[in-house]
This record gives structure tokens, C-alpha cells and sequence, in this order.
């Protein structure tokens, strides 16, 4: 079991983090859903390490993690932005992890391999960042990070930058690999669409709160997560759609 | 056609002074009166490999201190850039302070407190002396490199599981080679040319190859100078040559 409690944090006295409480169980990807500047990647980087908070706790296993540094956690934050290593091969920044951790060269040799044919990016391996695509990039990046075993990976709008076909591919790959892995992941998006395919659960943060919904059904009758709204577009959409080519009012 | 000519110009008044040095260099007797030497001897150059050679020292002596400089500044203007570019930014404009200045009016500043400390006339006193004058400059130099995506990078590396030795050794001195390379070069360069702190600092005790050099041109004496300059500028073309080829092959993702 995972839980935040109390988060708090500001930055030259405006607060962007106000108490932020969740639980989450272990093998699940809970959709966080927030627009830009509500404090969600602020968050994702207070639970990697990588930022301070000014109080709170993040417990895993009744252990709290914010008295570990990053590198010591398990917690492995993916941004936007695939940011592999540019001087190592598509094989190494995979196998980063495992060589920080002295993992045998058997052993890398295998685990890369198997990752990599699971990711679709066995060809590419003796290639270097500049070579692949930015999907494949990515598939590489979510297999540096998957590699290690994470006891939570942190995605932070990772498909954000990609065209929507490759998007849908790489949203679908995700699915498919964390339930083979059993991933337990906080996923961030600005996406409404995203964060409902992508969530076992669904969260949505406003202002530096965060609120976690008990089902599907209360996420999508709240009206401030933005559902009724989109589904309203859509069928305004649709009507007139209809009402041009049958030509009634 | 007429590109190649001036390509072939160009290269020429480059080479031109070089030719110049190495000519003096060899020359044994020079008359003024005469257009060309009487004759030419390669004695200087032997006289270099003897163990009291005062050029051979000095060249070692600009060796030692340049190498110094340069290792010093590069390693932690590396360390001192990244804690100034990624948490106290304003303070890098401080580096700018030495060179708002001329480096003999800078000397001059230095050279009171360096006599009040005994560091005047001693190798110590130059490698400080040129150290308070080239280590501004590395942290300029490098604090170019430290981007928000290299800082990205860096804390991927940590969640990652990455330590700060391994951080340092598995990333991020890989990825700043180019810079590190570029920076010890410069740093090498700016040391071995250094004449204005050397000298005042140093109070002719301290002979590097340019305090000899000017020693040479002081006392009129255009062959041992033509030598001197020529121990200056080869080891520089070397460094230049090899500098511009990693800089050619400084990465592009960055």
C-alpha cells in the first residue's frame, strides 16, 4: 500500500502543494488529471527525490521514502521528454540501471534483450538516441525505467509529445506491459481522454489539491472534472453533424 | 580558381611568422647590414636537451604551471559551474570581474597581498596568481554547458539509482567531454601566453617561457627569441589541431 500524506509545498511563499492526501495499491497506474500549473509535476518530483517538500509523507510499506534520497527509493520519474543518455547505445541507457547496480553481464545481457523484443526496439539496440524515432525513444525510456523493477514509476505527460497515432500505440504498449509487469504507476496528464484509458483509478488535482475519485461513475459526475463538458461538445457535435446531413433542426 | 589563390595567400600569411621564428632559430650570425645570414647552426636546439639549458627549464617550468592552471580550473570550475548555474545563478557574473580589467593592473592589485604572504618571486605565488585569473574563466566557460535538459538528465540518472560519483562518472563527465576538453585547452593556452601577472608576481625569479622570451627580445637577442617562440607555439598548434577536432565532433543533441 502507498500512501501521501500532507504534502505540502510552496515556492517563494505561494503555495503550490496544499495537503495533498492520497492512498493507492500496489499494481495499478492511478491517473492524476490536471491542467497545466495546478502542481502536478511539482508533486511527481517531490515523490522521486528530486524536490523538497515543505511537510508530509510518502509511505510505502509503512516506510516513509522522503527520508531516502532519490537514488535509493525505487521511484523512477519519466518525463515528457525521453531524455535518453546521448553518449551511450539504445542497449546501455537501457541497461543503466543494471550496470549502476552491478547487475552480471549475463544477466543485462538477457534482461535488455527480453525487455527490448517486449518493447519492440530489439532492432535498434547498437543505435544511438539521434538514430530511433521519438516514439521509439520513448519505448526506450519507459524500459530504462522498467528494467530496474520500480516500486512506483512516475510518468509525467510522457506521450504528450507524440502524434496521436503513435500516442494511441504507445498507450496501448503501456496497458499491456504494466499489467504483464504489474507496474504500480502515477500517471499525469492534462489529457481527459488519456487519463481515463490509461487509469485503474482516477485522481484530479486543482489549484495544489488533489482529489481521488472512488469509481468511474463519481469521476465522471463531478463537474469539475470536465467530463459533462467534453461530453457535451461531443454530442453538440454530433447534433449538428446529423442535423447538416439529414437537414432538420 | 581565384578562391584557391586566396586560400593559398591566406594559408601562407599564416604560416608566414611561424616560418619567421623557426628561420631565426637557426640562425648562428646575422650582421645587420647583411640581407641574409652568414650562417646558420642547429646548436640552439641542441642546447635545449643539455641539462642547464635556461629554455629547456623554462619550457618544462611553463609546462608544469600551465598544466596545472589548466587541470585545477577545468576540474573545479566543473564542480563550482554546476552549483552556480543550478542554484545560485547571479554569482556567476562575479567571474566576469578579473577580466573587467587589464591582467597587469590586476597583478598589481594581487602583488601587495601576495608579498604580505611571501608568495611573491615563487612557482606557489604564480600558480595562485594565475589561478585568481583563469578560474573565472573555466566557470564561465562551463556554465554554458549546464542546461534545464542536462539538470533533467541528471535526475533521471538519480531515480534512476545513480549516486553522485556514478552520476558524475556514468553521466554527466561523459556528456561534458567536448566542454571539459575545450576548457582545459583554453585554460592551458591563456596560462602559457600569461606574461603581465607571471612577471609581476614572479619578479623575474619565476623565468616561464615568456618572461625568457622577453628576456631574449630585451636584450636583442632575435635567435634564442626565435627559439623561445617556436618552444611557445608548437605544443599550441598541437593543442589546437587536436581541439578542433573534438570540437568538430562535439555532440549535437546538446
Amino acid at each position: 500500500m502507498i500512501k501521501i500524506e500532507g504534502i505540502q509545498k510552496s515556492f517563494g511563499g505561494e503555495p503550490v502543494l496544499k495537503d495533498v492526501s492520497f492512498s493507492m495499491t500496489e499494481s495499478g497506474t492511478l491517473s492524476v488529471l490536471g491542467k497545466s500549473g495546478c502542481g502536478k509535476t511539482t508533486l511527481l518530483k517531490i515523490l522521486a527525490g528530486l524536490e523538497m517538500p515543505d511537510s508530509g509523507k510518502f509511505l510505502l510499506n509503512e516506510q516513509n521514502l522522503f527520508e531516502k534520497p532519490a537514488q535509493e527509493r525505487g521511484v523512477v520519474y519519466l518525463s515528457q521528454e525521453p531524455l535518453l543518455f546521448p553518449h551511450l547505445n539504445i542497449f546501455e541507457n537501457i541497461a543503466f540501471g543494471l550496470r549502476i547496480r552491478r547487475t552480471p553481464e549475463q544477466e543485462v545481457q538477457n534482461k535488455v534483450k527480453a525487455l527490448s523484443a517486449e518493447l519492440g526496439i530489439q532492432d535498434h539496440l547498437q543505435k544511438m538516441p539521434t538514430q530511433i524515432s521519438g516514439g521509439q525513444r520513448q519505448r526506450v525510456s519507459f524500459g530504462r525505467a522498467l528494467i530496474i523493477n520500480p516500486s512506483i514509476m512516475l510518468l509525467d505527460e510522457p506521450f504528450s509529445s507524440l502524434d496521436v497515432q503513435t500516442r494511441d500505440e504507445m498507450q496501448k504498449l503501456y496497458k499491456s506491459v504494466s499489467a504483464e509487469h504489474k507496474i504500480t504507476a502515477l500517471f499525469v496528464t492534462h489529457d481527459l481522454k488519456e487519463a481515463i484509458i490509461m487509469g485503474d483509478a482516477l485522481a484530479l488535482m486543482e489549484k495544489g489539491t488533489l482529489k481521488k475519485y472512488g469509481s468511474m461513475s463519481e469521476f465522471i459526475n463531478d463537474p469539475t472534472s470536465g467530463v459533462k463538458e467534453a461530453f457535451d461538445f461531443w454530442q453538440d457535435v454530433m447534433d449538428k453533424n446529423l442535423a447538416d446531413k439529414f437537414g432538420t433542426s | 580558381m581565384s578562391k584557391k589563390v586566396l586560400h593559398i595567400i591566406t594559408a601562407f600569411l599564416l604560416v608566414l611568422p611561424l616560418l619567421v621564428i623557426v628561420y631565426l632559430s637557426l640562425v648562428y650570425r646575422w650582421a645587420g647590414q647583411n640581407l641574409v645570414p652568414e650562417s646558420f647552426t642547429f646548436d640552439y636546439w641542441k642546447d635545449l636537451f643539455t641539462l642547464n639549458s635556461d629554455l629547456g627549464s623554462s619550457f618544462l617550468l611553463s609546462l608544469f604551471i600551465s598544466s596545472c592552471v589548466a587541470l585545477f580550473s577545468t576540474t573545479f570550475g566543473f564542480l563550482i559551474s554546476k552549483q552556480l548555474a543550478f542554484e545560485n545563478k547571479k554569482w556567476i557574473k562575479l567571474a566576469y570581474f578579473p577580466y573587467l580589467i587589464a591582467p597587469v593592473v590586476f597583478g598589481t592589485m594581487l602583488q601587495f597581498y601576495f608579498n604580505r604572504f611571501n608568495l611573491s618571486g615563487n612557482i606557489g605565488g604564480v600558480l595562485i596568481a594565475q589561478l585568481l585569473f583563469i578560474f573565472p574563466y573555466s566557470i564561465l566557460l562551463l556554465s554554458t554547458f549546464w542546461n534545464d535538459r542536462i539538470k533533467q538528465m541528471a535526475f533521471q540518472a538519480s531515480t534512476l539509482g545513480a549516486n553522485n560519483l556514478e552520476l558524475y562518472r556514468k553521466v554527466l563527465v561523459p556528456m561534458a567531454k567536448p566542454w571539459l576538453f575545450i576548457c582545459f585547452v583554453q585554460c592551458f593556452l591563456i596560462s602559457w601566453y600569461e606574461y603581465g601577472i607571471t612577471h609581476l608576481i614572479g619578479v623575474g625569479k619565476v623565468k616561464t617561457l615568456t618572461v625568457q622570451a622577453m628576456l631574449f627580445v630585451k636584450e636583442a637577442n632575435p635567435f634564442l627569441a626565435g627559439l623561445a617562440s617556436c618552444l611557445m607555439v608548437f605544443p599550441v598548434i598541437i593543442l589546437l589541431v587536436a581541439n578542433k577536432r573534438i570540437f568538430l565532433r562535439r555532440t549535437e543533441f546538446l
